[in-house]
């Protein structure tokens, strides 16, 4: 419960796997239906992103091409294509959290940050972007740091974080 | 000692129930995981029993804790804790309500073993009288189109196959709305028990939940109750040993909202980019991997259980016909009392937003309320007397959609709402058609730019041109509905948009 984003065993972002070891963290996924789906999110919980390296053996294993493989990385938000910083924090812009000034609170952010979000903090360590509803909808503004969500969000809560 | 009753709901979680669960245990208090009663503002909110039944203690926070302690080792005069609220089925935003799918959420521990006795009742029954009593209640899809349940079933039971599927839609993206997350984090036997009937009736023997990533609570909880389910044999093989077999697996998608359109959804699950199909041919006929198919949203088939159990025609009688039985309704956004609001279809938009959500949290005016997620309507005041159901809603331009609520004070301004509506459409379009992919980025562009615009009027006229091409000629909803809440807030807040 809570889990971070990607499993952060090794101090390196990216720890070096064999193209074997690869293979072997995506073969329980190949029976699974929508293999190739379960198969990138393991990777992203491994590495926290998928690699053209990876792309390729995920095309192999799957019988597509890699362009195909691509196509469906890049389709979903939640697969990266590159080094991703440890730490994540999301910030909710749907409707309800509007409704609860979250455009303030993102306006703070950026303005805090210096860049608009998606984005990320100048020391590498976070990625600040937004998720379009997390379910808490009568207590916003909603965010998510790590995977930790957190009700009624202010500015300051979310800047010590930053 | 009394037993403890926790509330495991994500809004507990994002409330701080892990410091409050932390300060139980320091007192040595054992707790028992339930889900959420649905009262937003009190969570997390705690149950013990009492002498008289259980007893609510709400928000609780971790500083509270002790004195609760205290209380419930003496046993006695629990109304001096100050988060005391008595008996919550009294309380006046819970009393009211007809709950009927989320008749155990809230009280129900996570823990009980489920018995799921009206799949073992109903397994003695022939298929095609299930799905004739499902007509009886006249059960429509509670994602958002509102499609008669019994057409689908029958459809999918009629189509000759080898292999047909249940699917649940559980990717809940629409902003305002989290009855899917409840249910699943709260009572999700009641939607596996659904799924198992369903697949009885269509002979389907696979089923799979089609879960959005951003709700892991929802995961762990189905997940856990899927495996104890095969545990008990309740699925697998030979349920409760009669000849009827179901499969069921979760599967988590990869944060894309249009996956919560029935045909994207199938895609995505078949491991592709979720680019929607055009219809027909319809999920029913060929769905999955081109089998029939029964798509539906997690509220649909978790009702189906309650539905059996009080009988098709009683369920019918409920609402005001042709919309039939309960639904969640979620009010969120600003308002004092946010939650779930299960009730019979025909209440006023009014009783919701005033009765139960009480007003606007931030103490102001009251603007707008936007009905059915982000591509829902924002009405006026003077539309709030509306009554709830498809028809009466279809009437004024708006839709009930997933049930969800959402409350803006006089703060908000509607031009903005309307570029959102485009530039949300932007980033989650599929692509695969040119009105929704590019029209919502010209549609952004011209909103923007209506501050600037030296003649508003032939602006906001080809506005209205857009969303014209963008409702019909758009291959889905994504496209074919983001005019409508554009059009309503330049046809109920002009003055916004000069």
């Amino acid at each position: 419960m809570g889990e971070r984003p990607y499993n952060r065993r090794n101090a390196d972002f990216h720890p070096f796997m064999s193209e074997a070891e690869v293979r072997e963290l995506l073969q329980p996924c190949t029976n699974l239906v929508g293999g190739i789906i379960h198969a990138c999110r393991r990777l992203m919980q491994e590495f926290g992103y998928i690699s053209d390296e990876q792309k390729r053996i995920l095309a192999d294993i799957f019988n597509l091409s890699v362009a195909e493989v691509s196509g469906v990385i890049s389709f979903y938000h939640d697969f990266k294509t590159t080094p991703q910083p440890p730490n994540t924090l999301r910030i909710c812009t749907a409707e309800a959290c509007q409704a609860n000034r979250s455009r303030d609170l993102i306006k703070a952010v950026e303005a805090h940050l210096g860049s608009s979000i998606p984005c990320q903090t100048v020391d590498g360590m976070t990625t600040v972007s937004f998720v379009y509803c997390l379910g808490l909808c009568p207590n916003g503004p909603a965010i998510e740091i790590n995977g930790q969500l957190v009700s009624n969000a202010s500015t300051e809560q979310v800047l010590t974080h930053l | 000692m009394t037993t403890t009753y926790v509330s495991n709901d994500s809004f507990a979680h994002a409330l701080g129930r892990a410091k409050v669960q932390e300060a139980l245990t320091t007192q040595g208090i054992d707790c028992v995981d339930v889900g959420s009663y649905g009262l937003a503002w009190l969570e997390p909110l705690i149950e013990v029993d009492a002498t008289s039944g259980r007893v609510a203690f709400g928000p609780v926070t971790s500083e509270l804790v002790p004195h609760l302690a205290t209380l419930l080792n003496a046993g006695t005069n629990f109304e001096d804790h100050p988060s005391f609220l008595g008996d919550i089925h009294e309380h006046s935003f819970l009393k009211s309500q007809q709950r009927l799918v989320f008749r155990n959420v809230g009280y129900a521990a996570l823990t009980d073993i489920p018995t799921y006795s009206t799949l073992r009742t109903l397994l003695s029954r022939e298929p095609h009288d299930l799905i004739n009593e499902l007509e009886l209640s006249g059960l429509r899809g509670r994602g958002g189109a509102g499609f008669p349940a019994h057409i689908k079933w029958r459809t999918v039971a009629d189509t000759p196959a080898d292999q047909r599927y249940i699917v649940c839609n559980a990717d809940e993206g629409d902003s305002g709305t989290f009855s899917d997350r409840m249910l699943m984090e709260g009572d999700p036997d009641a939607l596996i028990e659904g799924m198992a009937i369903a697949g009885y009736a269509c002979g389907a023997s696979e089923g799979y939940i089609y879960l959005r990533s951003e709700y892991p609570f929802a995961l762990h909880e189905l997940k856990r109750s899927i495996s104890r389910a095969y545990e008990h044999k309740l699925l697998g093989k030979n349920v409760f040993d009669s000849e009827f077999s179901f499969d069921l697996q979760v599967f988590v998608g990869a944060g894309a909202y249009i996956c919560g359109e029935e045909t994207s959804l199938l895609e995505s699950l078949e491991g592709k980019r979720g680019q929607i199909r055009a219809k027909p041919p319809l999920p029913a006929i060929a769905g999955l991997f081109n089998k029939p198919t029964l798509v539906h949203n997690v509220i649909t088939l978790a009702s189906v259980p309650s539905l059996f159990d009080i009988s098709g025609e009683e369920y019918g009688s409920l609402g005001v016909a042709p919309s039939c039985g309960t639904i969640p309704f979620q009010i969120a956004g600003n308002v004092k009392y946010g939650g779930l609001i299960e009730l019979e279809f025909g209440h006023t938009v009014r009783e919701l937003v005033e009765d139960y959500g009480g007003g606007t949290r931030s103490g102001r005016p009251f603007r707008t309320v936007q009905i059915g997620g982000p591509l829902g309507a924002y009405l006026s005041e003077a539309e709030l007397d509306t009554p709830l159901t498809y028809e009466a809603m279809q009437a004024i331009g708006a839709g009930i959609g997933h049930g969800g609520l959402v409350v803006f004070d006089d703060t908000v301004n509607l031009r903005e709402q309307a570029e959102y509506a485009f530039e949300f459409c932007e980033i989650e379009s599929c692509g695969k058609c040119t009105p929704c992919r590019i029209g919502s980025v010209r549609g952004k562009e011209l909103v923007q730019h209506l501050p600037q615009a030296s003649n508003v009027d032939s602006d906001i006229q080809l506005i209205q041109e857009l969303c014209d091409v963008m409702e019909n000629a758009s291959l889905c909803q994504m496209g074919g509905m983001t005019p409508i809440p554009v059009r309503s807030a330049l046809e109920r807040f002009p003055e916004d948009f000069r």
